[in-house]
């Protein structure tokens, strides 16, 4: 993401730890107060700062949260690295999915139906609060023809859904599982 | 010199103009058999061979008539069969055929169905650049509060202070806390 507060730095959070990012949280939140209020309002600013006084929530009391609940939120880093199969397609060979950081490549052959049908994809992966994305373009092999259009990885690391791959692409649609 | 480059011109010109199709090239059927097509204006010629080399190869010599092929094929000696006959073949465009009938030997015609491609046109297409990763972060980030990333601002986005703790009348900041 391009860091607003900081002249529009490109900042990649992807390798970051929690306390990490937790304490980016707590700095950024220092810097907005004493952006948003002039030092002359000592007491303002120390409340928006820590606790946030009698009346407000400062940017410690929402440090102190996200450190101590933050964990029941926090999502692993998603890793969609390995053999995945295709649900409902038991004949169908596994996907083979390998990541380096947000570039994801798969490789899979077509089914009982499809012998001739070979599939590679490469995208990449946009982590979103509510889950993973990964965009990208998918090649299609089929006897002997090529087709290359868009298409979308859905996953869901760090929920229920972890283990399950939603693919939207022409010609593709799957549902993928460990 | 100038006479003769445009008498070339003019020739090659009024063949083309017989048929919108560009079939020339090498083909390769969906039953793996090869082909190597040559196209003259309406006229075709093809060499093709089986996809094992060595079951059968032909000669074929047709015309294009719209999106038809029509034409007859001869054996080649030195291969397991021996066969001569009429093939008919539907035009896609121009990086797809399809035989439609085959009549061997003076038989009734059979149904093809052997689709075949140009190579060229099969040829691994380059893969785009992949998408970016920088995204606005309002596509990632749902702020401080639940829900799918959004620009809406959400119930913990936003504190206010008062310049004071014991006096709720003071002067009051609001602070937006979304950019952290």
């Amino acid at each position: 993401m391009r860091d607003a507060l900081h002249g529009g730095a490109v900042v990649d959070f992807f390798t970051w730890t929690k306390a990490e990012v937790d304490r980016k949280f707590f700095e950024d939140m220092i810097l907005i107060c004493e952006r948003t209020i002039p030092a002359s309002a000592a007491t303002a600013r120390a409340n928006c700062k820590a606790t946030g006084g009698n009346f407000s929530t400062g940017a410690r009391s929402r440090f102190n949260f996200v450190d101590r609940f933050g964990s029941l939120f926090w999502k692993d880093r998603p890793n969609a690295r390995g053999l995945w199969a295709v649900k409902g397609d038991a004949a169908a060979p596994s996907w083979a999915i390998t990541q380096s950081l947000r570039t994801v490549k798969a490789a899979w052959r077509g089914g009982a139906g499809q012998p001739g049908l070979r599939g590679e994809f490469r995208g990449t992966l946009i982590s979103r609060d509510q889950d993973t994305v990964i965009r990208g373009f998918v090649r299609l092999t089929r006897d002997g023809e090529t087709k290359l259009g868009a298409m979308s990885l859905l996953f869901t690391p760090g929920t229920v859904l972890a283990d399950k791959i939603v693919v939207l692409g022409p010609d593709v649609r799957a549902t993928l599982a460990r | 010199m100038v006479m003769l480059a445009v008498a070339f011109v003019s020739a090659g010109g009024s063949a083309a103009a017989q048929t919108i199709w560009n079939l020339t090239g090498d083909w390769r059927g969906s039953a793996g058999n090869l082909m190597q097509l040559r196209q003259s204006g309406t006229m075709v010629t093809w060499f093709a061979r089986s996809a094992d080399t060595k079951e059968w190869a032909h000669d074929f010599t047709g015309v294009i008539s719209g999106n038809s092929i029509s034409g007859a094929f001869q054996d080649r000696p030195g291969y397991q069969l021996h066969n001569r006959g009429l093939i008919t073949a539907r035009i896609i465009d121009d990086c797809h055929f399809v035989i439609t009938t085959v009549a061997v030997n003076g038989g009734s015609p059979t149904d093809g169905g052997e689709k075949f491609t140009k190579t060229s046109c099969s040829a691994p297409q380059a893969w785009p650049a992949l998408p970016d990763a920088l995204l606005p972060i309002a596509s990632v980030a749902n702020g401080c509060g639940g829900g799918e990333a959004s620009a809406q601002g959400k119930f913990g986005d936003t504190s206010t202070y008062r310049d004071s703790n014991i006096n709720p009348a003071a002067k009051a900041y609001t602070v937006n806390f979304r950019e952290a």
